[in-house]
């Protein structure tokens, strides 16, 4: 493989270390290598009586990741010389030697790593190398961004909907969340131990205690931007825990809880009367999955629109954050670098079925009236006529009278953690 | 309306004399094999080369080897023209010299099937109605375009249903000859081209009134086919449980039945349709009876055949729901409350639809969501139990500017999800647990008592055949959520989607056809205005939000372009 701008031998590298697979790791394997269950499958005799078995657990994730990162880096390298369209990018091409000059690093690094001192230059290797990596994904945005730019003005393509596009940086970004959490998990159990916790996985992960929060701030959000919040409503299995990442949920309830709120905030208009977004935690003791159902009653979404919400190049926010975002100048006093340029849902996505799980959005779009008009005369008319009962033996059909909309989003988690990760075979 | 029948009468016959000489040809050679062959389906598929005699159903003419005769067609078309009107007025079986007739017996003296025969009408082009215009037909009371309709059927009809016949008897892998339902219902068929045949070609309007009566023997007897299908595939399934289950033949099945099903909801709609915008209402209303056991709304001047264009989701749900709760009640002693929330706004309060098929999709939906809450609350302890109360389905219905959403929830406990991509097959076991339970306490459509396992994938079908959607979403643990997207077909049926607009259905009723030859397009351009959606690849078109569904749906694409390149 030629590379440009680097010398042969690092393009030969990287394609010897292609064509090697990449290991599938499940929630489970991290959680059980993280307390020291696989120690066996690597060293012979575990009475070592030189290490505790917390250094013997790093000196064996690190000896891992120094042999799976690479493969994965080179992977990716791959990808990025073969895209069609966005290799052209200029951003793109800074991430592709970003990547590169972290694959030489590795490869740089001594393959055997027995004492807990050379364990912990790998570690600060690594730091440096997440650190590095973690603008990625806004590079990644602004290349996109220059990509559009170049198809605009050549041809008349719909770009949201270009599939080889969107299935490249559906990879990359599910690549990338593996690849950080395996660098994270390892960086995580350096850290001294702390309750439930194995690394970034957490055994006993309540949903319902992640959604408080991610409720107070997606609320804390909504407020800020409009001046009120609509109430979310919680019900089901408050009592669950099951192991998983929480942050990954938290990024997930936080992302559908604001596009909820948004939504009803700006169907309904900032001065009336909210219907409540419902949260529904179910679980049973013999589920696959546990299932978190978020309802709102914000107009939904037209059944056409529904392909590109999950599109990485199509978002209904202000056109001016994205031009703030990944223009010229960045300015990334917002939110969020990455509020307004649309990738929540589908990252959210990837992050769902990284672990086995998926999300997906079902809408019931709804006419769109001026809100604020009607409303006020509907709750006249119903005040008057009350509601409409018909009796018929033991069945009641009661009716009411209302108009618009909404979305219902359905976050699947797989309970046991045993699946493995969506790698290419 | 009569151009292109004359013009589907010219291509018959040009096709006819190159397929007959061609038949004739390999008749001799496979004659031994014809001997060979036991009772039953006589055996083609392997002896003759097919591309001779039938490429492709999407076009009448063989596109590969016979390229000059296409030029000798079209002149014999032209010749036909003139002389077509006498050949038209000709129906009589057996005068062997006549051009457009010549039809030999599909069902020779010992019971079998003339297979080519069969493909000789398979083969022909069927031509595409646009919705638009049966309504239109059909609001109107002209009795001359009502003969000039049923003249249009009289020769429509027997081509699909041979369509839907050779496709059934050639199923690969032998499945039309182990399974006798398939074969069962494939005689039917052809029993019932047979009787079209025999019928004679309308041409004053007596004749035209005796050709609906005919239409409707055939369309009135609803159960026997589904019920055959069924009890064969239960059988046919068991069978296959002594060897190694093979996930490409399940799969050919699945998409031949899917293919079958669609294709019969065109037929009978075409068929009721005709028999239903009949002015003098003759058996109209005992058809309207047995379409829904729910009392018809009134039948006025705009309600004629079908399609209704002011359709009122909310009553109609009423209605279904009613009975559905008096079933319910009937079967467990108790039944849920069924709440509907209706979320229309004030002046847009109807649409256009067909009632009937509306019914059967939400009799469905909310038949299922009551045994499950009922069953759910009898796990709870029932009546014994002090804290066990039953759930409500909850049915919300909206209208949005391009379609109108149902949604039907309930809190039944859900199915796992990987489950969930066996319900909507018509082949999954009936021996296994299934999200229909073991009792189905009947339907509305009456009597079907053996189709278990069926409600689901028929009613996906009929979402689908106007451009709607049926997708289920289930929560393990709590309920299920059933959203049914119906497309609105505008006041006369025009606001549709290009792929929509003809025969909806009809492209995902034929396999994977090949390009149509240049030089024979020309001729037949005007026959099928809408032919150019048969090019397209042949996908179940829809909106699958959720990737299994997407993945499943590549998979059969691409078994489909394998099957037919077998063809």
């Amino acid at each position: 493989m030629v590379l440009e701008g680097f010398p042969e031998s690092v393009g030969n590298s990287v394609a010897r270390a292609a064509t090697q697979a990449q290991t599938s790791v499940s929630l489970q394997d991290l959680m059980r290598t993280g307390q020291g269950e696989y120690l066996h499958r690597t060293f012979q005799d575990d009475l070592d009586n030189d290490h505790t078995a917390t250094e013997l657990v790093l000196i064996q994730v690190a000896g891992f990741l120094r042999r799976e990162m690479p493969v994965r880096l080179a992977h990716r390298i791959q990808d990025l010389e073969r895209v069609p369209l966005m290799k052209d990018a200029k951003s793109v091409r800074d991430v592709r030697d970003l990547y590169i000059t972290s694959f030489q690093e590795l490869e740089a690094f001594d393959p055997l790593i027995r004492t807990p001192q050379e364990e912990e230059d790998f570690s600060k290797l690594l730091e440096n190398i997440y650190e590095r990596h973690s603008k990625v994904l806004v590079q990644m945005a602004r290349g996109a961004y220059e990509c559009r730019d170049l198809i605009r003005t050549q041809k008349d393509l719909e770009f949201e909907l270009m599939e080889e596009t969107h299935n490249f940086l559906d990879r990359f970004y599910l690549y990338r969340i593996g690849m950080r959490v395996l660098i994270g998990q390892y960086l995580a159990l350096r850290q001294p131990p702390v309750e439930n916790y194995i690394g970034i996985v957490c055994s006993h992960t309540s949903p319902y205690e992640i959604v408080k929060r991610a409720i107070d701030d997606a609320a804390f959000m909504c407020t800020r931007m409009y001046g009120d919040a609509p109430e979310v409503i919680m019900s089901g299995r408050l009592d669950l825990t099951f192991p998983y990442v929480p942050t990954h949920l938290h990024y997930i309830m936080l992302e559908l809880l604001k596009n909820s709120m948004r939504a009803t905030v700006e169907w309904h208009g900032v001065d009336a009367e909210f219907p409540p977004i419902k949260v529904i935690i179910a679980d049973g003791n013999d589920n696959e999955d546990v299932v978190i159902k978020v309802s709102d009653e914000g107009g939904g979404i037209p059944r056409s629109n529904t392909k590109k919400i999950w599109s990485y190049l199509f978002t209904t926010a202000d056109p001016s954050i994205q031009e703030n975002v990944v223009g010229d100048n960045p300015d990334h006093s917002t939110d969020s670098p990455l509020a307004g340029l649309g990738y929540g849902l589908p990252i959210s996505r990837s992050y769902c079925r990284y672990f086995g799980g998926d999300l997906s959005i079902m809408s019931m779009e709804g006419e769109f009236c001026h809100v604020i008009h009607i409303r006020v005369r509907r709750i006249l008319v119903g005040a008057y006529y009350g509601w409409l009962t018909l009796s018929l033996d033991s069945t009641r059909l009661t009716r009411w009278i209302a108009s618009g909309y909404g979305t219902d989003a359905f976050v699947y988690l797989a309970r046991l953690g045993n699946t493995r990760e969506p790698l290419p075979i | 309306m009569s151009a292109s029948t004359i013009l589907t009468a010219a291509a018959k016959t040009a096709s006819k004399t190159t397929v007959r000489r061609a038949a004739r040809r390999s008749m001799a050679t496979s004659t031994r094999a014809v001997k060979k062959s036991a009772v039953g389906v006589i055996v083609q598929a392997t002896n003759m080369p097919l591309s001779n005699i039938m490429p492709s159903f999407g076009s009448p003419l063989p596109s590969s080897g016979t390229s000059s005769s296409s030029r000798n067609n079209s002149r014999k078309e032209l010749q036909k023209l003139s002389g077509l009107a006498s050949a038209m007025s000709r129906s009589s079986l057996d005068d062997d010299t006549s051009p457009s007739s010549s039809r030999r017996s599909l069902i020779d003296e010992t019971g079998q099937v003339n297979m080519f025969e069969l493909q000789r009408l398979a083969s022909l082009s069927p031509t595409s109605l646009k919705l638009g215009d049966m309504y239109k037909y059909a609001a109107s009371a002209d009795l001359e375009q009502r003969l000039r309709n049923a003249q249009f059927l009289h020769r429509e009809l027997p081509i699909r249903l041979a369509q839907r016949a050779y496709d059934l008897l050639s199923l690969p892998h032998g499945l039309s000859s182990e399974s006798t339902p398939i074969r069962q219902v494939a005689q039917m068929y052809v029993q019932y081209i047979q009787q079209f045949l025999e019928f004679p070609f309308p041409q004053t309007n007596s004749q035209e009134e005796g050709f609906t009566e005919q239409l409707q023997g055939m369309v009135m007897d609803r159960t026997s086919i589904p019920t055959t299908i069924a009890q064969g595939l239960m059988e046919w399934l068991d069978d296959d449980r002594r060897e190694d289950f093979e996930l490409g033949r399940q799969q050919e099945m699945e998409d031949a039945l899917v293919r079958f099903f669609t294709a019969r909801v065109g037929l009978r709609f075409l068929a009721e349709h005709h028999i239903l915008s009949s002015p003098s209402q003759r058996g109209g209303d005992k058809l309207r009876e047995a379409q829904t056991a729910i009392s018809p709304s009134e039948v006025g001047a705009k309600d004629r055949g079908c399609i209704q264009h002011d359709c009122n989701p909310v009553q109609e749900c009423e209605k279904v729901a009613q009975e559905v709760a008096r079933q319910t009640y009937d079967c467990y002693g108790i039944c849920p409350e069924i709440e509907i929330v209706d979320r229309q706004s004030d002046n847009a309060q109807v649409f256009t639809y067909v009632p009937h098929h509306l019914h059967y999709m939400l009799a469905e939906l909310l038949k299922n969501s009551c045994r499950v809450s009922v069953e759910r609350y009898m796990e709870q302890g029932g009546s014994n139990s002090t804290t066990a109360k039953i759930s409500p389905v909850r049915v919300v219905i909206v209208k949005g500017a391009n379609e109108v959403t149902i949604k039907v929830s309930d809190e039944g406990g859900g199915i796992p999800r990987s489950t969930m991509a066996r319900i909507f097959k018509f082949t999954h076991s009936t021996s296994r647990q299934e999200y229909e339970g073991n009792t189905d306490f009947g339907t509305v459509e009456a009597g079907i008592k053996h189709m278990r396992g069926f409600g689901l994938p028929l009613a996906r079908i009929y979402a689908r055949y106007f451009g709607g959607e049926l997708t289920l979403k289930s929560m393990e643990g709590y309920g299920l959520d059933a959203y049914l997207y119906l497309p609105r077909l505008g006041d006369a049926c025009e606001n549709l989607p290009r792929r929509v607009i003809a025969s909806p259905g009809e492209q995902v009723s034929l396999p994977a056809p090949k390009r149509i030859n240049k030089s024979g397009t020309r001729a037949f351009s005007t026959l099928a205005p809408n032919r150019q959606s048969a090019n397209e690849p042949w996908v179940v078109e829809s909106d699958e939000l959720d990737e299994a569904g997407w993945e499943e749906s590549k998979t059969r694409r691409v078994l489909q372009i394998l099957h037919s390149r077998a063809l």
